[in-house]
């Protein structure tokens, strides 16, 4: 399944990978609901370590950091791998996203 | 305009940002860009008040009260400090609010209890921002209200003052 819209793209046609690439910038967790489905599906039907690759994701609003935290937490209780990809020269990624393995401490990074 | 020192101030109607929601996006990034200029760890200060100024603005646009009167947001940066004061209309019950979700957040802060924040209800798009930018990097942030408030609706010009050291952004990855 694939998303687009002018400002992002969401896209987990490959199983066991979910591409989110543009600026998310919806105004509440709550209407983070219906773009981030996709990657909750793509978690139920994972088969391995899901990855869901954010290097070409320039911005993620706090209404999205949170669901997308809750997204870790529910892959945490669900026991399913996660591997995140974030692109170390987007300063916010780095620094904010890495700060999740508090959430879980099996989430797995690969900085690119 | 010095190297160490720079100031300046945007005035704005939080209908403007709500009718072009990309206005806000461009704003911050101007704001960071111009902010950032000259710093040796430009790129980083840049995206963290980019950030920042984001979060600040889209806070005023969903909660401030009064949307037709300007709010304005000022950056100081002198050395390593910089404040980012965002003037604008809160009720009072929100401004209690607030207060009370950035103390919540200290605790948390303090009993490393990161996960609560994720599930908060009352300004709960908020939590990780405030977390992350007191938590990764070091920040402060102030609330004032300029009166004494009538009662929980009363509507009152609010100030947030946000406190960066850029001796404290550091790229540890």
């Amino acid at each position: 399944m694939i998303v687009k819209t002018e400002d992002y793209t969401i896209n987990a046609q490959q199983l066991n990978h979910v591409l989110i690439s543009g600026k998310m910038r919806l105004p509440s967790p709550l209407s983070y609901e219906k773009p981030f489905s996709i990657i909750k599906n793509s978690l139920e039907e994972a088969s391995d370590i899901l990855t869901i690759d954010l290097k070409d994701l320039e911005y993620l609003n706090s209404s999205g950091l949170t669901s997308f935290a809750r997204i870790i937490i529910e892959a945490r209780a669900n026991n399913k791998p996660l591997k995140i990809i974030i692109n170390k020269s987007i300063p916010w990624q780095a620094k904010t996203l890495l700060s999740l393995n508090k959430l879980w401490d099996q989430l797995s990074f690969e900085l690119d | 305009m010095k190297n160490n020192s720079l100031n300046f101030q945007m005035k704005f109607l939080p209908t403007d940002i709500i009718s072009t929601w990309k206005r806000a996006s461009l704003s911050s990034i101007f704001c960071s860009s111009l902010f950032s200029n000259n710093q040796q760890k430009e790129v980083f200060l840049s995206n963290v008040i980019a950030t920042v100024i984001n979060e600040c603005l889209e806070l005023v646009v969903k909660y401030g009260a009064k949307k037709t009167e300007n709010y304005t947001l000022t950056c100081n940066k002198t050395n390593n400090i910089t404040t980012i004061t965002l003037s604008f209309f809160l009720q009072f019950q929100q401004i209690s609010l607030l207060k009370s979700y950035l103390k919540k957040i200290y605790l948390i802060k303090k009993n490393n209890n990161f996960e609560s924040i994720i599930f908060t209800k009352t300004f709960a798009e908020l939590g990780y921002a405030i977390y992350s930018f007191i938590e990764d990097y070091n920040g402060s942030i102030k609330i004032d209200y300029e009166k004494k408030p009538r009662n929980v609706t009363t509507i009152l010009k609010t100030q947030i003052t946000l406190n960066l050291n850029s001796k404290d952004l550091k790229n540890d990855y």
